[in-house]
């Protein structure tokens, strides 16, 4: 009799102690998850998404481009100029492939839009920025502005642009060739690193929701 | 009878000319140029790309020292620098294609930048460029303009070394990005 009741009170703290175990792992876990950022993820994202401050452009329907036009949608943010013969049409080509297969992932509730911001808005005219923006097949949106306009959005991204050699009127523009994304609340969240592939975008971006949205 | 003598005689200094000429044109395959294609661009572009791979098959370095189209107000040859996360262009005032060599133009790598094009150019359009090289040779060819794809251009030449090797300079170029940023 007495060991019976020994035994099962034996029984009820071996079960008590696994329950507990599990919880705390479970617990500890979830806490884990929530805190770090998947190793998949580590080049992409940033550690704190950073508020994308405000800033005042002209979009090549020479409507206000401001920081208002990044809520709601999931932003993919590119700047370069139009006199750019290689780097940017081959970026934004690669864009336009990524985002058409990106289109299926497209709800009312997780819209995604394309912006090319041009860094050179001394030749880069609205009307100039509208027939190369549309050439590239997805609905892109492009933006220019005075340079401390286009500073007041680029620095605190990290994006960097400087003329370059050549003459008054033909000239060079070196500028960062990361593609940047915004989430639908206009905050930084995550840096594509070039050269730029389609492929990689998807994937990336797949995964970057699946994070963002869980 | 005479007539026809001198036209016999001649004929060896005609030969001489002909080899000389040929010889100085490249078109005896010494120089070899392959899948060379131009960037169609939108309408209003000042500026586009051409892309090629230059063979030389011959055992002496070539150097590329100046390229011309009618099509276009100037020709320079230019490599985009992707270094620190910044993309910049570099003008190359030659290019060297060692001895059995060979050198490949490709997005986001070397490139001929087209300058000003007298009309706008549509995909299927053939555009003449002549390439001079410091040995005085020129070799002569045509390009397509081709509405770029994306993805396979990276690496069309050859599937596997041309992939691995952009890989690794992909590698390379996210690595120099990451230690500027150290800084």
């Amino acid at each position: 009799m007495k060991t019976t009741k020994f035994r099962s009170l034996k029984t009820g703290f071996a079960l008590l102690f696994a329950v507990a175990v599990l919880t705390s792992a479970v617990l500890l876990n979830q806490s884990a998850q929530s805190e770090s950022i998947p190793e998949e993820l580590r080049g992409l994202l940033n550690k704190q998404p950073v508020a994308v401050p405000e800033f005042k452009l002209v979009d090549q329907q020479n409507n206000p481009f401001t920081v208002e036009r990044l809520k709601g949608a999931w932003t993919f943010l590119f700047f370069g100029y139009t006199h750019c013969p290689d780097v940017c049409p081959t970026t934004l080509t690669e864009l336009d492939n990524a985002a058409s297969r990106l289109n299926e992932l497209q709800t009312p509730q997780r819209k995604i839009q394309y912006v090319f911001i041009s860094v050179d808005p001394q030749r880069d005219t609205p009307e100039l920025l509208r027939d190369y923006v549309s050439y590239f097949g997805a609905k892109f949106l492009a933006a220019t502005g005075g340079e401390q306009d286009l500073k007041q959005l680029a620095k605190p991204l990290g994006i960097k642009f400087e003329r370059g050699i050549g003459t008054e009127t033909e000239y060079l523009v070196n500028h960062s060739s990361a593609m940047l994304l915004i989430d639908p609340q206009a905050r930084y969240y995550a840096k594509f690193r070039a050269p730029h592939y389609s492929e990689e975008i998807v994937e990336g971006f797949k995964q970057i929701i699946t994070y963002a949205e869980r | 009878m005479l007539l026809n003598k001198k036209i016999v005689s001649a004929i060896p200094f005609l030969l001489t000319c002909l080899l000389a000429y040929s010889a100085n044109a490249h078109s005896d395959g010494s120089i070899a140029i392959k899948d060379a294609w131009v960037r169609e661009a939108p309408p209003n572009a000042k500026v586009l790309a051409a892309y090629m791979r230059i063979e030389n098959h011959t055992k002496k370095e070539k150097i590329l020292v100046d390229v011309t189209s009618t099509a276009f107000k100037k020709i320079e040859i230019h490599k985009t620098i992707n270094k620190g996360g910044m993309a910049s262009m570099e003008q190359q005032k030659e290019l060297a294609i060692a001895a059995q060599g060979e050198v490949t133009l490709e997005p986001g790598g070397l490139h001929l930048m087209l300058f000003d094009p007298g009309s706008a150019l549509k995909a299927g359009d053939d555009i003449t460029f002549t390439l001079k090289f410091a040995d005085g040779g020129t070799t002569i060819i045509n390009a397509t303009v081709k509405k770029a794809t994306g993805g396979n251009e990276h690496h069309h030449h050859d599937e596997h070394s041309g992939h691995s090797m952009h890989e690794q300079e992909k590698k390379e170029s996210k690595q120099d990005e990451g230690h500027h940023h150290n800084h």
